[in-house]
C-alpha cells in the first residue's frame, strides 16, 4: 500500500503538442482516485505514465517515497485492470491469475491460495479450469481484477474497466469494485469517461480536459463548488445550467434583456456591464411558489422528459434555455408559462473567457 | 418496386467460369503430370515412355526398397530438412523480431529490403553467387579468411562443412518470405496482452514465451508447412552448387531421382518422386493436425 504522488507530470510526443500538462495531485495511501474527462483529455495517459507504460516527458511520479520515472512497469509493484482486459486467451483462468506470482517464484501452495481467495471473492471459483475465450464479459472482467489482486500490489489502475459491459453489469461491477476497496483498502487509481462512475466510487476526483487539470477535489465539493465552467458542465447528469448574463448595477441580466433577474438586496459592488456566466443545478430551479428572497422570472416550457422519480423540464427563457429537475407530480406540458425561481446561494458565476469561477 | 435492397447476388455459376482457367491450368500441368509420373512408377523403365508401355507391379518399388543410395539419400534429405526447417524457422522469427523492435529506428527499411530481395532473385542466380563465395581457391570468404590469418572454410567442397555451406545458401535465399509471414502476424498480436504481462512483471524473454509465441502460432504452422514442403524437395541448389557432392554429401532424393531420369531409369525415377510425395503428403498432414489440434482452446 502506498500513496501516489504527481508533480507537474507533462507528456509531449513532439514536443510542442502536450497530451498531459503539468499535473500535480496526490492520492493519499488507501483511497480510491478517479480521473474523469472527456475522450482525449489525457486521463488515460495519465494512468499510463503512472503504470510506466508510456515514459514521463517532464515532472515526477512517486509511489511510496520512491520517484519511479526510471523504473520499468515491472518493477513498479503496480496492478492494471485494462478496459479490454487483456487476458491471456491460451492460459485458463487460474494461470491467468497465477502469472505474475509465477514469475515473481512465489511457491506453488501460496500461489493456490491466494488464487482460491480472490475466486472466491470474485465468485469465479468454478471458472478456474476454463479459457477467457469460454467466459462473459463480465466474467472476463472478474477475472482481470482477480488477476490483479492475487498479486497484493502496492497500488491499483483499472483503465475504463467497466466501459464494456451492459448498463446493468455495469452497475452491479460498479457496486463491487466500491466493495473491494472497502474490503483491502488498497489505493486505487480508476480512469472513467463516465461522470457517475466516477461520483459513485471516488474519495477523490480529478476532472482532466485537454490534458489539465481543471480541479481536484471530493466528490461532494466538486459537485458543489466546482471550480470552473468546465467542471460546472461536466459532473451532473443533466449538467449545470450555464447561462450567458450580464451583471449591471441594479440587476442581473440574461437572455439578452428579454428577462431580468432582480437580486432583492443585492448590492453592486461591480462597475457597469460585466458580463459573466451564471451556473445554476437543475434541482435547484424551482417550479411554483417562490421563497421570500428567491429570484424570479417567467418561462416557457418547451419540453418535458418524464423520468419516473422526477421529470426534467426544460424551459425557455427569452434565447436561453434553463433545465429544471421537478418533481414527477408536477403536472406541466409544453407552451405552459409559468414561474420559476432560484436562491441567490444556489447561483455560480463564472468568467465568460476564461471559465474560471468568479 | 423493391427498394433498399441490395442487387442481387450473380448466380454461383458466375464464379466457375473465374476458376475455370486457373482450374484448368493446374488439372494440365500440375495434376495430370503426377498421375502420369505415378503410372510410369508401375511400368519398365525401357519401355516407360512407349505407348504400350509394361507393367512391372511393385518392382520399381522393391528395387528403391534394396538401393542402399537411395537408403541414404533419403535419410540425408529426412536430416537436412529436420535441421533446414527448424533454423529457417528460428532465423526467420528472430529476424521479424528484429524488424518490430525499437531500437532499429529508420533502420527498418533497409532491414525489410535486405530480406526480401533474395527471395526475389532468381534462384541459380544466387547459388551461382555462393558457389563462388565458397570457392577454395579465389572464394571471397576464403579471401577474406585468409587475409585475417584465420583457418580456411570448407564450404562446399568438405564434406564436413558441405550441408551448413548449401543451407546457408538456402536460408538467405528464402528467410525472407518466412519473415514477411512472422512480421504480419506480430503486427496482429494483442498489444494488450503485452502490456498486461508488463504489468505482471514478465521480463523479455517470459513475454516472447508466454504472450508472443503462443499468438504466432498460425505464422508458425503456415511456415513450418511450407517450409517442411520446401526443404523435402531441394534439388536447385544441389544442381546448381554442389551436383550431390562430394562424396554424396548433398546425394537428396529428389537430386538422385533426377540422376536416374537421366540415366533413362524411368520407372525407378518417378518411383522415387512417388516415395517422396507421398513423404510429404504425410509429414505436412501430420504438421496440420498437430498443430492445429494444439491451437483449439
Amino acid at each position: 500500500m502506498a500513496a501516489v504522488d504527481l508533480r507537474a507530470v507533462s507528456k509531449t510526443y513532439d514536443g510542442r503538442q502536450f497530451a498531459v500538462r503539468a499535473v500535480s495531485l496526490s492520492v493519499p495511501d488507501g483511497e480510491l482516485a478517479v480521473f474523469v474527462g472527456p475522450s482525449g483529455c489525457g486521463k488515460s495517459t495519465l494512468l499510463r505514465m503512472i503504470a510506466g507504460l508510456e515514459t514521463i516527458s517532464q515532472g515526477d511520479i512517486a509511489i511510496g517515497d520512491m520517484r519511479v520515472n526510471d523504473l520499468p512497469a515491472r518493477e513498479r509493484d503496480i496492478a492494471m485492470v485494462f478496459q479490454d482486459y487483456a487476458l491471456y486467451p491460451h492460459k485458463s483462468v487460474m494461470e491467468n491469475m497465477a502469472f505474475g506470482l509465477r514469475l515473481r517464484r512465489t511457491p506453488e501452495a501460496e500461489i493456490r491460495r491466494r488464487v482460491g481467495d480472490a475466486a472466491d471473492l470474485l465468485q469465479i471459483g468454478p471458472l478456474l479450469d476454463r479459457k477467457p475465450a469460454a467466459l462473459s464479459g463480465g466474467q472476463r472482467q472478474r477475472v482481470a481484477i482477480g488477476r490483479a489482486i492475487v498479486r497484493q500490489p502496492k497500488v491499483f489502475l483499472f483503465d475504463e474497466p467497466l466501459s464494456n459491459l451492459d448498463a446493468q453489469l455495469r452497475t452491479d461491477m460498479r457496486a463491487e469494485i466500491k466493495r473491494l476497496h472497502q474490503r483491502l483498502g488498497t489505493t486505487i487509481i480508476y480512469v472513467t469517461h463516465d461522470q457517475v462512475e466516477a461520483m459513485t466510487l471516488a474519495s477523490r476526483i480529478a476532472v482532466l480536459h485537454a490534458g489539465q487539470l481543471q480541479q481536484y477535489d471530493t466528490p461532494a465539493r466538486l459537485y458543489r463548488q466546482p471550480g470552473n465552467l468546465f467542471v460546472a458542465g461536466f459532473m451532473g447528469s443533466p449538467p449545470m445550467n450555464r447561462l450567458a448574463a450580464t451583471l449591471t448595477p441594479q440587476s442581473v441580466e440574461w437572455g439578452g434583456g428579454a428577462f431580468c433577474l432582480r437580486p432583492a438586496g443585492w448590492t453592486a459592488p461591480w462597475p457597469e456591464q460585466v458580463p459573466l456566466v451564471l451556473g445554476v443545478r437543475p434541482e435547484h430551479v424551482m417550479v411554483g411558489p417562490a421563497p421570500a428572497d428567491a429570484l424570479t422570472g417567467q418561462a416557457t416550457v418547451a419540453l418535458v422528459e418524464p423520468l419516473g422519480a422526477e421529470t426534467l423540464v426544460t424551459l425557455q427563457v427569452g434565447r436561453q434555455t434553463l433545465v429544471c429537475r421537478a418533481s414527477s407530480d408536477m403536472t406541466v406540458t409544453t407552451g405552459d408559462t409559468l414561474t420559476f425561481s432560484v436562491h441567490p446561494r444556489h447561483l455560480h458565476a463564472f468568467h465568460p473567457d476564461s471559465g474560471a469561477i468568479w | 418496386m423493391p427498394t433498399g435492397r441490395r442487387p442481387a447476388a450473380p448466380p454461383v455459376g458466375v464464379f466457375w467460369w473465374f476458376v475455370a482457367p486457373f482450374a484448368l491450368l493446374t488439372l494440365v500441368f500440375g495434376v495430370w503430370p503426377i498421375v502420369l509420373a505415378v503410372q510410369t512408377s508401375f511400368t519398365a523403365s525401357a519401355t516407360a515412355l512407349q505407348p504400350n508401355a509394361k507393367w512391372v507391379g511393385w518392382a520399381n518399388y522393391a528395387v528403391l526398397w534394396s538401393d542402399p543410395i537411395f537408403a541414404n539419400a533419403l535419410q540425408r534429405t529426412l536430416l537436412y530438412t529436420g535441421l533446414a526447417v527448424f533454423s529457417t524457422i528460428v532465423a526467420a522469427l528472430l529476424y521479424a523480431l528484429l524488424l518490430q523492435s525499437v531500437w532499429i529506428g529508420r533502420g527498418r527499411l533497409f532491414f525489410k529490403v535486405a530480406v526480401f530481395l533474395p527471395v526475389v532473385t532468381p534462384d541459380i542466380a544466387g547459388y551461382v553467387v555462393w558457389r563462388w563465395l565458397y570457392d577454395q581457391s579465389f572464394g571471397a570468404i576464403n579471401t577474406a579468411l585468409d587475409a585475417l590469418g584465420l583457418p580456411l572454410f570448407g564450404g562446399i567442397a568438405s564434406t564436413s562443412t558441405v550441408l551448413g555451406a548449401v543451407m546457408v545458401a538456402e536460408l538467405w535465399h528464402h528467410v525472407g518470405f518466412y519473415v514477411v509471414i512472422f512480421w504480419a502476424n506480430l503486427a496482429l498480436c494483442d498489444k494488450g496482452q503485452s502490456e498486461a504481462a508488463q504489468m505482471d512483471g514478465a521480463n523479455a524473454w517470459q513475454h516472447f514465451w508466454h504472450v508472443l509465441l503462443p499468438q504466432l502460432r498460425p505464422a508458425l504452422l503456415v511456415n513450418s508447412v511450407y517450409a517442411l514442403i520446401q526443404y523435402l524437395k531441394t534439388f536447385t541448389v544441389v544442381a546448381v552448387m554442389t551436383k550431390g557432392g562430394p562424396n554424396e554429401t548433398t546425394n537428396f532424393v529428389s537430386y538422385y531421382a533426377y540422376q536416374l531420369f537421366d540415366q533413362g531409369r524411368y520407372g525407378e525415377a518417378t518411383a522415387m518422386a512417388t516415395v517422396l510425395f507421398a513423404l510429404i503428403l504425410l509429414l505436412s498432414a501430420l504438421a496440420m493436425h498437430f498443430q492445429v489440434r494444439s491451437r483449439l482452446p
